[in-house]
């Protein structure tokens, strides 16, 4: 009590010095007040970011680590990449793998899709939608126009992709395509009937391209044997949101183009690959870049992209962990995702980019906060040293009147304390009220610096703006004895934009990340604990020097110096 | 018996071993309460630091100060300070920064001890036993002059009760006038109330004022430790 009366008197009888601590101590507290503020939603954001939300994860190559293991040998035998023959392809995983991971207890729900590349048997009844000039005919091109690493595939006019289920027709269940006419087939278990006809949905522009309607067979042939045909009933004609791919991006022929992609279930899909395995003719390509030429066989390769579908980012976190020990049903004795294969969430990986530049904002908070506190304290040490220096006549006084040297030190400490709480409680009224538009005034810059980096990322890979490099970006390999499966599922909910759509059909992760551009910054209970806490510790800290002086100085010395 | 005695008592000041310079040498001497002491002696004596010795604010480097029969050095000099005596400094160390009343007061706070009235009331009765009206009770310390600063000192001394009091030149400062009346106070203090009054002084004319004189011989000049 007597401390704290006389902390109280001594306060209030030097008023300039003590609003000149105060000053200090509310700068400080406003300022941490608002970085707190920015540390605690930003890792509130992050937690909750993701909580109860469904994820979709899918299984690809590995091509960054490939690539890699590419680059060491290449430099360790002094060759390239390309000399070396390309890329080393990779054996794709069997579709009873995958659902042999499908029984993982973290997955919830499994479905894949199925790609195969046909031409048209008929190019008078049937062809291609072209949306240049120039028809497309059978052709061997570069599948991205991102360019691939030894990519080359062999393309033909359409891609037929299978969906395993309706699950897997994500375009539809979210809404971005629907039936213009017929319907889809309801039954998903088989697929060319007995007089090898398989149900089919095509596009609106592909339709009305051919004149085709609902209810027609269209031919399909496989581009390198022309004996070998397929035949499609169409039944439904499909459209999508905001169709026009025109002047949204480079032309596109072929399977490239949106339009001519057709829907068929992967029973249909499998009975196609699985018939042009029956007596494969064999053909010579020539790579269009190194020159060499290739023996190719006519097999088609059925890309699978898998979706696993888990209730939250736990459980696929569980999945990731656990898959790599999942043991191969196909290849008895190894795993299914092996050191070449990765296990990635386009959810997850969006999520966790959108976080970014609220992770950069609270990094920059926690910068901020402790060069916010060095200064204080230093400051407040200094201060705290010319104060105990200019009181030490009261300090020879109040010992050499028998008040004991603890007792005289935390008056001095409590002084500061009080101050010190003074400066807090207003600073945190202050960094209350600035905290939310301070906190996403910054965010706002941070997400302005992060999109133009990334669009400038963009540029210089020569991507338009808006698409956004994800995994799996790179080129599709396939040669004539393997395959590889590869790229993300095609991401929901996008706005349906040409380039989209056709980064989505060929596996492409193409979603414009929408950053977290709001954080409720505000000072709740823990920031206010935190922030006393912080304050505390920078006003004992500083004290402790006033202490210090305070327990060596002798009453008399003191004294006897006047 | 004596309230204080000196038991060969002798000071150096330390330091390093070679500059420790002895001040103070087999000092015996008995204080008594309801007397007045000077100490008396020429600039460099010691008589400030066995004033020091006396107050607790040191302890002898040699022999032993008693307090009530009891070893001073084995006491707690905090608590005996705060409680047992009240010292009136040359410059009255007062605390500016406080009012006259609270400058009175904290030293009855500092003492721990307990009183039957209000500590304000004893604070105004101590004013008036030196000469201050209540209207000084108020005032700033810098706002009085030397002789009023002085009375506020002794008044401080004296509020909370202690056997000794002690006072180093507390006329120094002062016209004769208010040596007079200073004096008078003291002797009233040692006379009236049995208190042990012992002052350190240079002038002839309070070494007339007081019971005893307690003279200190300077020692050799540069007397060195052995």
């Amino acid at each position: 009590m007597f401390v704290i009366k006389n902390a109280w008197k001594s306060i209030t009888r030097a008023k300039g010095r003590n609003i000149l601590i105060g000053v200090i101590v509310f700068t400080i507290a406003a300022a941490s007040c608002v970085t707190l503020a920015i540390r605690n939603a930003a890792s509130a954001a992050e937690e909750s970011g993701m909580e109860g939300v469904q994820v979709t994860a899918t299984i690809s190559v590995d091509r960054e680590k490939q690539m890699e293991e590419m680059k060491s040998k290449a430099s360790s035998s002094g060759q390239s990449i390309r000399q070396m023959g390309g890329m080393e392809s990779v054996d794709a995983i069997d579709i009873k793998d995958y659902q042999e991971l499908a029984k993982q207890p973290s997955v919830e729900n499994f479905y894949y899709t199925q790609s195969v590349s046909l031409n048209a048997a008929d190019t008078n009844s049937f062809a291609a939608y072209s949306s240049s000039s120039s028809s497309s005919s059978s052709s061997s091109q570069n599948a991205m126009p991102g360019g691939g690493f030894g990519g080359m595939q062999d393309s033909g006019d359409f891609t037929i992709t299978g969906f395993s289920s309706e699950d897997a027709m994500t375009a539809f269940t979210s809404g971005e395509d629907y039936i213009a006419e017929g319907a889809v087939w309801e039954d998903f278990s088989t697929g060319f009937n007995s007089d090898s006809v398989a149900e089919a949905v095509i596009s609106q522009d592909l339709a009305s391209y051919n004149n085709a309607k609902v209810g027609d067979i269209i031919t399909l042939v496989n581009p390198h044997k022309s004996t070998e045909t397929y035949k499609l009933y169409v039944s439904g004609i499909y459209a999508y949101q905001s169709s026009s791919s025109e002047g949204q991006g480079p032309s596109l022929s072929g399977a490239m183009d949106p339009a001519n992609a057709i829907y068929v279930n992967t029973n249909t899909t499998a009975a196609m690959v699985e018939k042009s395995e029956t007596s494969p003719a064999s053909y010579t390509q020539t790579d269009s870049r190194s020159g060499q030429s290739m023996s190719r066989t006519s097999e088609l390769t059925g890309n699978i992209t898998p979706t696993f579908v888990f209730s939250d980012k736990d459980n696929y976190e569980a999945f990731v962990a656990a898959a790599p020990s999942v043991d191969s049903v196909v290849n008895s004795g190894s795993k299914i995702v092996t050191d070449s294969y990765k296990i990635s969430s386009s959810d997850v990986d969006s999520y966790e980019q959108s976080i970014v530049p609220l992770q950069n904002l609270s990094k920059f908070a926690t910068t901020l906060l402790l060069i916010v506190l060095l200064i204080g304290a230093i400051i407040l040490i200094v201060l705290n040293i010319f104060n105990i220096r200019e009181r030490k006549y009261e300090v020879g006084v109040l010992t050499a009147m028998g008040i004991k040297k603890p007792k005289v030190a935390a008056q001095f400490v409590c002084e500061l304390v009080i101050v010190a709480l003074f400066g807090i409680a207003v600073g945190a009224g202050v960094g209350a009220v600035a905290s939310v538009p301070v906190a996403n005034n910054l965010l706002a810059s941070q997400v302005a610096s992060t999109e133009s980096s990334q669009s400038e990322q963009q540029s210089n890979f020569g991507r338009p703006e808006g698409g956004q490099g994800g995994p799996g970006g790179q080129g599709q390999s396939q040669s004539s004895n393997s395959n590889s499966s590869q790229g993300s599922q095609p991401p929901s909910g996008t706005s349906g934009k040409g380039m989209e759509r056709m980064a989505a059909m060929t596996g492409q992760a193409a979603t414009p990340v929408n950053y977290v551009s709001q954080v409720n910054a505000t000072v709740n209970f823990t920031v206010l604990a935190e922030l006393i806490g912080l304050g505390l510790l920078l006003v004992l800290i500083s004290s402790g020097v006033a202490v210090g002086f305070v327990m060596r100085y002798e009453p008399l010395q003191i004294l006897a110096e006047r | 018996m004596a309230i204080l005695e000196l038991q060969n008592v002798g000071y150096s000041y330390s330091g390093n071993v070679k500059n420790a310079k002895k001040v103070l040498s087999g000092l015996n001497y008995e204080f008594d309460k309801g007397v007045v002491y000077s100490i008396t002696g020429r600039s460099g004596a010691g008589k400030t630091t066995l004033l020091s010795l006396l107050s607790g604010l040191t302890t002898p480097t040699e022999g032993k100060v008693m307090f009530d029969e009891k070893d001073l050095s084995t006491l707690d000099r905090y608590d005996y300070r705060s409680q047992q005596v009240g010292v009136v400094f040359q410059q009255f160390n007062l605390l500016p920064h406080l009012t006259v009343l609270e400058n009175i007061i904290l030293s009855m706070d500092a003492s721990k001890k307990k009183f039957d009235r209000p500590k304000k009331e004893i604070a105004l009765e101590m004013l008036n036993e030196v000469d201050l009206d209540e209207s000084y009770a108020n005032k700033r310390i810098l706002k009085l002059s030397g002789g009023e600063q002085q009375r506020v000192a002794i008044a401080r001394t004296l509020s909370f009760d202690p056997e000794v009091i002690l006072a180093d030149e507390p006329t120094g400062n002062l016209d004769l006038t208010t040596q007079d009346e200073i004096m008078s106070i003291f002797t009233k203090l040692a006379h009236e109330e049995n208190r042990c009054v012992i002052i350190v002084t240079h002038s002839p004319e309070v070494a007339k004022l007081s019971d005893k004189v307690f003279n200190l011989a300077p020692l050799k000049k540069g007397a060195k430790v052995r």
